[in-house]
């Protein structure tokens, strides 16, 4: 016992030092959800669509740090998990709109040992096969070029899906509009195998009822960080500034200063696209300056739950699933909330996030920022921070009913997105109107915008630093068309750009950082 | 802060610490062997810890065990609310508020967070076991089988007084749907597992009984009260040895329990309930009853209680009133037999024939079953 109460002791010191858990991004960042890597919620995203500004697309990101060459069995989404987007339109912070995703997984070749195989036109038993296999026999099937039906022979697992919107408590299938199953894109196996891995995705783009678009299937994770110089009790690299970055450093943001800690690694992810008229509680386009452009989302993921009283008796659940996580702000859980009460608030409803309000208006990291930068940081209690968890400016336009105090992300439909040419990795920081935390986009460098975020530059210019981790952009190029993510990298040519290895941008230019 | 809080605070964390183990294994005799003074005797080990290290977390769990061991339900909920709003993911607290919510008769409030414990920790025993207590008190006994056979499986070998508790939790709904020969092995499992099993003694004791076995029923009661000499043992040994014809032992059994049961009738823990249904139905002191079990109600409103308190009031010829508290103790949903038997003899004295169709033939048996 008295070794267990050194250890907590020590943690606890540990913790003066250091953010408590995930950083930015959440992967595993509660601890029920680094027990359920299937449930857990590594990022959220909302943006306006960047080649058509009349939708908003949504990105629920799942399963984190997929190793591309990991299989047999590669990463299936959970059938027992509902994923849910979430949005409020009314300020409420109660979903008037969900999006519901269910998945069904089917063995299509229950015999063989792997969940993906084909190679060229298939490959069959040569002339010295001993029986009872003929010579001629097929063994290998043809490549993987397609989802379903020719060129889908040799996808031994496959995976549908279903999804619906929930509104005004009336659940409304949305089907295909070729009415055909939905497919959940499987993992980049390799070239052999699937040799056009981005035109057999592309097939995973799906255009549904209202025009509403949908894809769900392993992709590159596009989230970005130095998560062991971040783990390592912030000690970023001193190319990076040692977390404090050189102007020129923090200006560019297409060079890394240091290693991509995820870079290299897959996601799953469910990404929806939704015209905003569906979204908005007017049921309108409306101008930024409109106080019911701003909508608030969030993503969910449940499991079904046991209940202490049984069915037919009277049931203590609103629902038949339990909530396993939630995100809406990619930072809220991670850095804000203490070890004790993050399940909780993982399973709680952004409506009631006020029970955590203690967490909110004195931010232990401010507090470790403060410790081992030596900044000056805002004096609580933190209402600077108040712009993430209610309806302000500048997300929401003046006069937005402020709602109550909930993680949710605010997106101001209205806001035309920017431009690839002039978009900005701090987003709204950097005067990018269309970035985080207006909503949040694949390429936002959340990572250290939360990071100036917490240390208190909401607050006022005085509070403004270079903070950061030196990883500017992702390893792999996004897409700029619908579902934006970069395709999954491949299982056999998958490269993790680690400190000391060559091309730390994007596989090119110099050298990650060791120190 | 934190730093300064493990290094500062505690000027002998070691010493904390040793208090701390104390009070644990204290608690942990006192559950296993039936023997509440040990709780007092931890709840003292508790203030020295927390005198060397204020606000030890660990030593603020401690207590509420403590008190809930005591049967202070109202300061136990106090303060493992605010454990709770501290560290709401802590699901040891939960089961505490569980338990105190229970005990006091908020059965909504306990079935919250019972839930909260499924949700938050699937699978856990811990959430199981207080769902299949709940379950028990909502009249499901088949669902509170079902989940004590979950918990029991969840639960390691060694940890044999969890064990020996589950099965016998389980093996008394066994009794109560009439599967002797299950509840039988159950109890007989869990007596291996914890020789020392109060709960398991007492269970085989009704088993004898209810099977017309007085002499094995006697005998058993009789090992209960050598092992753990309480006012409650002594009262189901002064039953056993009425119910066996022993009128003249049972009379000096009655009279050792009621003198130790009066003794502790202000304390927090104690034998009022007992002491109700020893004045109602024993001695015929109607009077006496109504006003032990009046008090008790004014501090909780769980089943048992209405129970005792609607059977005293029936007994002082306050049959509506005993009928209405009848119902209280009825509403959760719970089909404990002899809550059920009161029921069937209060509708019978009221002429409330759906009510005595309703209650059967509940009192086949109560005395051997309730508890």
């Amino acid at each position: 016992m008295r070794k267990v109460k050194a250890i907590i002791c020590l943690m606890l010191t540990w913790f003066l030092a250091a953010p408590p858990v995930g950083f930015a991004a959440s992967h595993r960042e509660a601890p029920i959800t680094a027990l359920d890597q299937k449930a857990d919620i590594t990022d959220f995203f909302a943006f306006v669509s960047y080649e058509d500004p009349t939708k908003v697309t949504f990105i629920l990101n799942v399963d984190p740090f997929l190793e591309p060459g990991n299989g047999p069995n590669y990463f299936p989404f959970d059938d027992t998990i509902l994923y849910s987007i979430n949005i409020d339109n009314n300020n409420t912070a109660l979903p008037a709109v969900q999006f519901q995703v269910q998945f069904t997984t089917t063995i299509n070749a229950p015999g063989v040992f792997t969940g993906f195989v084909g190679a060229g036109a298939g490959i069959n038993a040569p002339a010295n096969s001993p029986p009872p296999v003929a010579p001629g026999t097929p063994i290998i099937p043809p490549a993987i070029t397609a989802l379903s039906g020719a060129g889908a022979a040799g996808l031994s697992l496959s995976q549908t899906y279903t999804v619906s919107m929930v509104q005004n408590g009336v659940t409304t299938p949305l089907t295909n509009s070729n009415a055909a199953p939905l497919y959940a894109v499987p993992a980049n196996v390799g070239p052999r195998t699937m040799p056009n891995y981005p035109a057999l995705a592309a097939q995973g783009i799906y255009t549904l009822n209202n025009g509403i678009k949908i894809f769900a299937g392993t992709v590159d994770d596009p989230f970005y960080i130095d998560l062991g110089a971040t783990f390592d009790s912030l000690n970023f690299r001193t190319a990076a500034g040692g977390g404090v970055l050189s102007a020129a450093a923090d200006a560019n943001d297409n060079v890394n200063t240091a290693s991509d800690t995820v870079s290299g690694y897959n996601v799953n992810t469910i990404a929806i696209q939704v015209p905003i008229t569906m979204l908005t509680g007017t049921g309108t386009l409306l101008p930024s300056t409109s106080t019911a452009a701003t909508i608030g989302a969030w993503g969910t993921t449940s499991r079904p739950r046991t209940t202490v009283r049984r069915a037919p008796l009277p049931s203590a659940s609103s629902g038949s699933f339990s909530q396993i996580q939630r995100m809406g702000n990619p930072l809220i859980n991670e850095l804000i909330i203490g070890t004790g009460s993050k399940d909780t608030w993982s399973m709680s409803q952004p409506v009631n996030d006020s029970q955590f309000a203690s967490f909110d208006l004195d931010p232990l990291l401010a507090r470790v920022l403060n410790a081992i930068y030596g900044i000056a940081i805002p004096t609580p209690p933190r209402t600077d921070l108040l712009p993430l968890v209610t309806y302000a400016p500048p997300i929401a336009a003046p006069g937005t009913p402020a709602g109550p105090i909930a993680d949710m992300l605010r997106l101001n439909t209205g806001v035309a997105p920017t431009p690839m040419a002039s978009r900005k990795r701090l987003g709204l920081l950097a005067g990018d109107a269309a970035g985080f935390p207006n909503g949040r986009r694949v390429s936002d460098d959340v990572a250290d915008i939360a990071l100036r975020a917490v240390a208190g530059i909401l607050a006022g210019a005085q509070f403004n630093y270079r903070l950061g981790d030196g990883v500017n952009t992702n390893d792999v190029p996004y897409q700029e068309t619908f579902p934006y993510v970069a395709w999954a990298q491949s299982g056999r040519q998958r490269r993790h750009i680690d400190p000391g290895e060559a091309g730390c941008t994007m596989g090119t230019g110099a050298a990650c950082p060791t120190n | 802060m934190f730093s300064l809080l493990c290094a500062a605070q505690n000027p002998d964390p070691r010493a904390a610490q040793d208090y701390i183990e104390k009070a644990y294994t204290l608690c942990q005799r006192a559950r296993e062997g039936a023997k509440p003074a040990l709780y007092t005797e931890a709840s003292g080990a508790l203030d020295r810890a927390l005198e060397l290290f204020p606000g030890n977390y660990e030593a603020l769990k401690l207590r509420v065990a403590v008190l809930l061991g005591l049967h202070d339900f109202s300061e136990a909920l106090r303060r493992a609310k605010e454990l709770n709003k501290k560290v709401p993911d802590d699901i040891a607290v939960r089961g505490y508020l569980v338990d105190a919510e229970m005990a006091l008769g908020d059965y909504e409030e306990a079935e919250k967070e019972a839930q909260w414990i499924l949700d938050l920790r699937r699978g856990s025993t811990l959430g199981f076991e207080k769902a299949a207590a709940l379950r028990e008190a909502f009249g499901d006994p088949e669902g509170a089988i079902e989940f004590y056979n979950e918990a029991l499986l969840r639960t390691p070998a060694g940890e044999k007084a969890e064990r020996a508790g589950l099965m016998t939790r389980n093996a008394r709904l066994q009794m109560a749907a009439e599967n002797a020969a299950k509840a039988k092995e159950l109890l007989e499992m869990a007596l291996a597992a914890d020789p020392g099993s109060q709960d398991a003694l007492a269970g085989l004791a009704a088993l004898a009984a209810s099977q017309g076995n007085y002499t094995e029923a006697v005998g058993l009661s009789r090992k209960r009260v050598e092992q753990s000499p309480g006012a409650g043992n002594t009262y189901d040994l002064a039953v056993m040895l009425e119910r066996s014809g022993q009128a003249a032992e049972a009379e000096k059994e009655y009279l050792a329990f009621e003198t130790m049961a009066r003794a502790e009738m202000g304390k927090t823990l104690n034998s009022n309930r007992e002491l109700v249904f020893y004045y109602a139905d024993y001695r015929k002191d109607a009077a006496q009853a109504l006003a032990i079990a009046a008090k008790e109600a004014e501090k909780r409103h769980d089943s048992a209680t209405l129970d005792a308190w609607a059977w005293a009031l029936y007994r002082s010829g306050k049959v509506a009133e005993g009928r209405t508290q009848m119902d209280r103790a009825l509403a959760p949903g719970v089909r404990d037999k002899g809550y059920l038997c009161h029921a069937l003899q209060i509708a019978t004295t009221m002429h409330d024939l759906a009510a005595i169709e309703r209650f059967g033939n509940a009192c086949s048996d109560s005395r051997a079953i309730t508890k």
